[in-house]
């Protein structure tokens, strides 16, 4: 479980061990906190140190911080299965999309005077 | 004999022999969003979805679930995991993919027109910021109109939807009977289909106008804020009489052309919030069978201070899910009313098809689903975009119907740039987002709240307001049996 703690000056420190976190999860996380803290995320002796101040629009910086250490949780638990299925995902698009032409030749070449002439019977 | 010691010599081995061993599956590609405090909802490749609590959430990423589980048969079943080598499932995934995505290969089917700016009523949320019903240039010329025609015909859209904006289109009749009889001898000769709809607030309908919609097959979709007094509050006309005029034409309409061909709207303002019931009652009153809750939307003269923020995005949620469970109510009674954005979305969530509703497009449907001819010929890719230049903001403006052609409008930077910043799939928060299949990009409105074409979703209010919308009704599919059987209906 991740400790935090609050500083003299209203800010938050949470610190979350490398060994169990990726960067990418705590940075995911601390995007979507971006409305109601503003955040600075370091590493040091192992750890990611994330220093949360809150914004004005933060009515309960205590109850949001409990979030933020569940939402990178959350986030992590994401980058787990992205890292298993990114690859799947690839091949299922590439798959979808094999047998379908997305691009049309004929209109990619045509012209607006030209394929209005051809289709509406054309402009005096 | 009994059934244990028929198994016992049974020549098949127990079920359990067939069972994969714990851990041997795979995962597929999904994502998840919280439901509530103690539920999730995982959405696989294609927007099919189940909710579950956080722990089995983890024992399922972990590859602890038990293989004769039910969660596992569900998420087996519905393509969240494999757990053999054959490729029958990613086939149907990429199938599924592929039939959601269909639609982006007709392009664009929504043409608008805008025959004047100019309006007859004075609704003070004007979104296009109309112009006054004896000011000038503002109505489309015949020339115009016939390259807005032409333009739609480059479309390879086999079914094409046009569809009269305003101003008041009625107020220039003559142009909407050129494009009508025009476009019509063209779907002829071109073997397309056209579904015509004019949007009025019905107030100058006339024996002449009705002969025509009837003869061209034409529908009207109109306003309705509420019961008189809101009504003619929000939208007030100089007989302060427009809630008389627009329903005495609901009434007109349905006589002459029938029931199906007229449909209504409402705009939620401050003064709606405490009415969701009799709001759709007065809906019951017009004899509508549907009613589409919006929110009000920030362009025009509805942009003034006070007026969008007049009420929060929580404030309107409530208001939305009053009315919603209001009418599912009433079809429970036996009273059948829909409310279209619900099906809207339930059509994203549980069909296999896709949507072409501009706004929840991934990449944005501007241009790809809709574009809109302005009165004086300047085209855009959505009607917002319109909304917007009629503030003085042209950044979404692709051309001119006069001056430029149709492969320079649609392959423009501008067009372009815009779209390929809205994947969804690969924009910061809904990358990750459980309802990415489901929801889209805005890049309109957020360029108009936030001043990014991308926005910042953690205080998008189209973010917000669209997380609460899929999160009550996932809630109803998932705990109201009866409301449920209301909500699938609306699929039909």
């Amino acid at each position: 479980m991740p400790g935090f703690s609050k500083e003299p000056d209203g800010s938050f420190v949470a610190r979350f061990d490398c060994r169990v976190y990726r960067v990418t999860a705590v940075k995911k996380a601390a995007y979507k906190y971006g409305g109601i803290f503003h955040i600075l995320i370091e590493e040091a002796d192992g750890s990611i140190v994330v220093s949360l101040r809150p914004t004005s629009s933060n009515a309960d910086p205590e109850e949001a911080i409990g979030k933020f250490c569940n939402e990178v949780l959350d986030q992590e638990l994401r980058e787990q299965i992205a890292t298993e299925t990114n690859g799947v995902r690839d091949l299922l698009l590439a798959q979808a999309f094999s047998k379908t032409s997305l691009v049309d030749s004929e209109l990619e070449t045509s012209d607006y005077g030209q394929t209005s002439r051809t289709s509406t019977g054309g402009r005096q | 004999m009994s059934a244990s010691s028929d198994l016992r010599h049974s020549p098949f081995k127990p079920l359990a022999e067939f069972l994969p061993q714990i851990g041997s599956y795979s995962l597929l590609p999904f994502r998840f969003i919280k439901l509530d405090d103690s539920r999730y909802i995982l959405t696989n490749f294609v927007g099919e979805y189940i909710v579950t609590d956080r722990e089995n959430l983890a024992r399922f990423v972990n590859k602890d679930l038990a293989p004769d589980s039910e969660l596992y048969a569900q998420l087996k079943s519905r393509h969240f995991l494999t757990d053999s080598s054959h490729s029958a499932a990613f086939h149907l995934l990429a199938t599924k993919y592929r039939t959601k995505q269909q639609h982006l290969s007709e392009f664009t089917g929504l043409h608008m027109f805008v025959p004047t700016l100019r309006c007859n009523n004075s609704c003070w949320y004007c979104q296009v910021s109309r112009k006054n019903s004896t000011a000038e240039g503002c109505d489309m010329t015949q020339a115009v109109a016939e390259r807005g025609i032409e333009f739609m015909f480059n479309s390879p859209s086999t079914v094409l939807k046009l569809e009269f904006q305003g101003g008041e289109p009625l107020l220039r009749f003559d142009i909407v009977k050129y494009i009508v009889e025009k476009t019509r001898e063209l779907c002829r000769t071109n073997g397309r289909a056209v579904n015509i709809v004019i949007c009025s607030n019905l107030s100058l309908l006339s024996d002449e106008i009705l002969d025509f919609c009837e003869l061209h097959d034409l529908s009207f979709s109109t306003s309705l804020d509420g019961p008189r007094e809101l009504h003619n509050v929000n939208r007030p006309s100089r007989e302060f009489d427009s809630y008389e005029r627009t329903c005495a034409g609901i009434v007109r309409i349905r006589e002459r052309l029938g029931v199906e061909r007229v449909s209504a709207l409402m705009t939620t303002t401050r003064h709606s919030l405490s009415q969701p019931t009799e709001i759709v009652d007065e809906y019951l009153r017009q004899g509508l069978a549907s009613i589409f809750l919006r929110p009000i939307n920030p362009y025009g003269f509805a942009s003034s201070p006070g007026i969008v923020t007049s009420y929060s995005t929580a404030e309107w949620l409530e208001f939305y899910k009053r009315a919603l469970d209001y009418i599912i109510q009433l079809n429970v009674k036996g009273i059948r009313i829909r409310e279209e954005y619900a099906a809207l979305l339930l059509r994203r969530m549980l069909s296999p098809y896709g949507t072409g509703f501009v706004d929840l497009q991934s990449p944005a449907g501007i241009g790809i689903s809709a574009v809109v001819f302005n009165h004086d010929g300047n085209v855009y890719p959505s009607d917002e975009s319109r909304m917007l230049a009629e503030m003085g903001d042209q950044r979404f403006c692709i051309g001119n119907l006069l001056s430029d052609s149709y492969r320079g409008m649609m392959l423009s930077d501008t067009l372009i740039d815009s779209i390929s910043q809205t994947m969804t799939e690969c924009v910061p928060c809904c990358v990750d987002c459980g309802f990415q299949p489901y929801c889209g990009a805005d890049p309109i409105r957020h360029y108009r709240l936030q001043g990014d074409i991308v926005g910042y979703k953690p205080t998008s209010e189209f973010c917000q307001r669209h997380l609460g919308l899929f999160r009550h009704i996932i809630s109803i599919l998932e705990e109201q049996s009866t409301a449920s059987e209301v909500l699938m209906n609306w699929l039909q």
